[in-house]
């Protein structure tokens, strides 16, 4: 018998692998539906279920030099976890990763774009007889004041419902 | 938020005005300047050019008058740095985990 994973046909992304949250100061409207996944190659979809959900907002601001607010941005995550298939014993996977941003205000004209990159592809954060499907997710926020700054978050998904932070 | 230091010397430019400069191009441009700042808006970049504009036309409209000069040559000092100082992000972010 081979490791449950192959039998599955690997992890695969069914979503998107890039998309814009923030374009010229402005929240982009697709970001919400933008996604990532990682899921059985193999398996129909609607062949997963017990899916839970998990979300958190975080804050990404800039504060100029007399203590005035720049960019004051709240991007949100939320991905669906613990997705199971009878196929595929023990594993779980991972789907409708994204994130957006959820309120921005940007003053001075001081420019400030966000995106989101899939980094390379999913993958097995488990063990071989105890998948975990995972999906990392670098969020790139950038501002263009009078000194350029840019903010990376590498996001992973895991199957089992655990964020890891890079 | 910290004192503003430009808001401050644009208060004070104004309160002690010389009489020379009351019709003067620089403070006709001063109060759309202070709305921008406290509106934060998409001006201020123009309306701080517009200021740096009047004092360089209010130098020599006023020729060798000292005090004028002076008080001209402070403000210019100021405005010509404010936009590095303001618009300098300090990261002040939280974290997703």
């Amino acid at each position: 018998m081979g490791d449950p994973i192959s039998i599955a046909g690997g992890i695969v992304n069914l979503g998107k692998t890039a998309w814009d949250i923030v374009k010229d100061g402005k929240a982009t409207s697709g970001a919400q539906t933008s996604f990532c996944s990682a899921v059985p190659a193999n398996i129909p979809f609607n062949e997963l279920s017990g899916w839970k959900n998990q979300s958190k907002e975080w804050e990404w601001n800039i504060s100029g030099g007399f203590g005035n607010d720049l960019v004051e941005a709240t991007l949100k995550y939320n991905f669906q976890y613990a997705g199971i298939t009878d196929k595929v014993k023990n594993a779980v996977f991972v789907t409708n990763f994204s994130v957006w941003c959820v309120k921005i205000e940007v003053a001075f004209l001081a420019g400030a774009n966000i995106n989101a990159t899939v980094k390379g592809d999913p993958y097995n954060a488990g063990s071989k007889d105890k998948p975990i499907a995972a999906i990392p997710l670098l969020v790139t926020a950038a501002f263009n004041g009078s000194n350029a700054l840019s903010r990376t978050w590498l996001l992973t998904a895991h199957g089992d419902g655990s964020l890891s932070v890079g | 938020m910290a004192a503003d230091p430009l808001l401050d010397a644009l208060g004070k430019f104004k309160k002690d005005l010389p009489d020379e400069l009351k019709k003067g191009k620089t403070v006709a441009s001063i109060s759309g300047l202070e709305k921008s700042i406290n509106d934060q808006d998409d001006k201020y970049k123009d309306q701080l050019d517009k200021l740096l504009k009047g004092i360089a036309a209010d130098k020599k409209a006023v020729g060798k008058d000292k005090d004028a000069l002076q008080q001209l040559e402070a403000l210019e000092k100021l405005a010509s740095k404010d936009s590095d100082v303001r618009l300098k992000g300090e990261d002040k972010s939280t974290s997703p985990a």
